[in-house]
């Protein structure tokens, strides 16, 4: 079906549209709208020159590096209202995580989904209010989330939030809701982790 | 399968529908007039079947199907879609070959999916005479099933089919009741055109994305920043002391038509006050705000209102859209046509101006005039038609 314009594809336009982003990855460097954001070590943020590659995130070698890319701290997505969605795939014995948060040197306010370092670990949904994270685990196993790129969705309402995977609803939690505005994030942790992402889209609901 | 963000969106063009031309041969049961069919003869499955002159082979573009009954229909049951091979009946009859992609009118669900005679789907609740029904299948050859509840505003999708549509189909319909049950029906055929210019932004991120816009300190000094607010966008900030004046736009690549485009913007007036003024839009030049040679169409804000604004690069005018200013998010959209500027606000409120339009080809801009004034934005598109 087609639209005459992008923006009737999500709104009438007797609807104001709210902040919404997509990015695809794809072009020779990575856009200046995101921040490359070593919080331990130096990482490197790469466009893969491979086919369906994205953005090659790769964390320094130390043991507890962690690269990420944010908004530098510009945050316009709600804490009660508002979607993410994410193409990504991670690195098997490593950590990975994407979503939306407050402060990512901190981990607090915020909403993500975590593929762990163990590989039969559940695919967890984090969210985080000012002292603490919380999980809630999925029937997704990480070595799956390493093996492939697969799409996915976490959605936060005012006492929900949810984590969709390859369309299948995953996991449902309401306690450590966020409180603050968030911007969107993605990290590799530990020696060498490496995360490709595809596509991320934040939109306020 | 994946469908391309080409193949979804950005149409330039959308054929207009015609009326499917029905075929006699193989014809039982039904009489056709124009677009609008009939069935004829006694009740029965096996005593209905018409095809459609024409035929659609997947890959060669868009293929659109749209459709409705007509009139009272509460005891009709009529079946209407796409079908490959030999012209065949739904139930029974030879040859029995029903449709491969359809949608059952009759008493049931309001939208009731048929493919091979197996039901797919059903949306529960009822059907409306007024609902029209539309079956889609992409390039890619993707089934789609849609309803527009009363024959009015969008279609809603119902049912992606699992059967991927390859080769060659004709329309078909079938009919149990004799002697009531009537339908229109209309069809087209899109196919993909080259994309003409567009652009998207959504004015998110640690920064602006100055690979595509300059920010243009026209008159003394402005602020050009990214706003850290949940939905807060982009932001102009004019804090000179005097007048001043600034801009971001394309530094002077114009890639959109005076006499074919459309601009669609969310925006705010967030401080325009005493002579203060905001312009959105299209333009081919710098500082519209000085009034001097330039072709421009958009919308102007003061503090008292907004306007549809267009120069002709002799004269610049404006036509209020009948909505005061304020300092609300709004979705601001222009279309330009060859002879007219036509301007909504919230989708509602229509201005047409034609005096004054401009002569050349421009590109998107945002400005802000006067001390001590701020717009804000949050979306821009704007493609040509």
């Amino acid at each position: 079906m087609a639209f005459p314009s992008v923006y009737e594809m999500t709104n009438p336009l007797t609807t104001v549209r709210k902040q919404h982003f997509w990015e695809y990855f794809s072009g020779a460097t990575l856009n200046s709208r995101w921040r490359q954001n070593n919080i331990t070590g130096t990482g490197t943020y790469a466009l893969a020159d491979s086919v369906g590659g994205g953005l090659v995130l790769t964390a320094g070698a130390g043991g507890t590096d962690l690269a990420s890319i944010d908004f530098n701290d510009i945050r316009q997505f709600s804490p009660t209202a508002s979607t993410c969605v994410v193409v990504a795939k991670a690195t098997a014995s490593k950590q990975s995580s994407w979503g939306m948060i407050n402060t990512v040197s901190s981990g607090i306010h915020g909403i993500k989904t975590v593929i762990n370092s163990t590989n039969t670990d559940p695919v967890r949904l984090y969210t985080s209010n000012s002292s603490e994270t919380a999980a809630t685990a999925t029937s997704f196993v990480c070595s799956t989330a390493q093996a492939s790129f697969n799409t996915y969705k976490m959605w936060i309402e005012s006492s929900n939030a949810y984590l969709s995977i390859n369309g299948t609803l995953q996991a449902t939690k309401s306690n450590n809701m966020p409180t603050l505005k968030m911007q969107p994030f993605a990290y590799s942790r530990l020696s060498g982790a490496v995360t490709n992402i595809r596509y991320m889209e934040c939109y306020n609901t | 399968m994946t469908k391309s963000i080409y193949e979804q969106l950005p149409l330039s063009s959308i054929p207009t529908s015609s009326e499917v031309v029905w075929s006699d041969t193989g014809k039982v049961g039904f009489t056709h007039s124009g677009g609008t069919i009939t069935r004829t003869g006694s009740a029965g499955w096996g005593l209905s079947k018409m095809q459609s002159d024409k035929t659609f082979t997947v890959g060669e573009g868009i293929i659109q199907i749209d459709f409705s009954t007509l009139g009272a229909f509460a005891s009709g049951s009529l079946m209407l879609g796409l079908n490959s091979g030999t012209l065949g009946y739904y139930y029974s009859g030879t040859p029995y070959n029903p449709a491969d992609f359809s949608i059952y009118m009759a008493g049931g669900d309001q939208v009731e999916v048929y493919e091979n005679q197996v039901k797919k789907y059903g949306s529960g609740g009822g059907r409306n005479d007024a609902d029209k029904f539309r079956i889609t299948i992409d390039n890619s050859g993707i089934v789609r099933y849609f309803c527009q509840p009363l024959g009015q505003g969008l279609y809603d999708l119902h049912y992606t089919s699992t059967v991927i549509a390859s080769g060659t189909y004709f329309i078909q319909t079938n009919a149990y009741a004799g002697n009531s049950p009537s339908g229109i029906c209309s069809s087209s055929e899109q196919t993909l055109p080259p994309l003409k210019q567009r652009f998207v932004e959504t004015f998110s991120g640690g920064v602006l994305d100055t690979d595509r816009w300059e920010t243009k300190n026209n008159y003394s000094t402005n602020t050009f920043e990214m706003v850290d607010e949940i939905d807060g966008g982009f932001k102009i900030l004019n804090n000179a002391s005097g007048s001043a004046d600034g801009q971001i736009w394309f530094n002077g690549k114009d890639q959109f038509a005076h006499n074919g485009s459309v601009c669609i913007t969310v925006a705010k007036a967030h401080t325009i006050t005493g002579g203060g003024e905001m312009y959105i839009g299209l333009t081919n030049n710098t500082y519209i705000a000085s009034g001097s040679v330039k072709s421009t169409a958009g919308i102007r804000a003061t503090a008292s209102a907004f306007f549809v604004q267009t120069n002709d690069q002799t004269t610049n005018s404006w036509t209020t859209t009948g909505v005061s200013k304020d300092t609300d998010w709004h979705t601001f959209r222009t279309e330009l046509n060859g002879s007219s500027c036509v301007g909504t606000v919230d989708g509602t409120a229509t201005t047409t101006k034609t005096s004054n339009m401009p002569i050349s080809a421009m590109e998107p801009s945002m400005e802000i005039y006067d001390n001590a004034q701020e717009v804000r934005v949050r979306y821009f598109e704007v493609y040509n038609t």
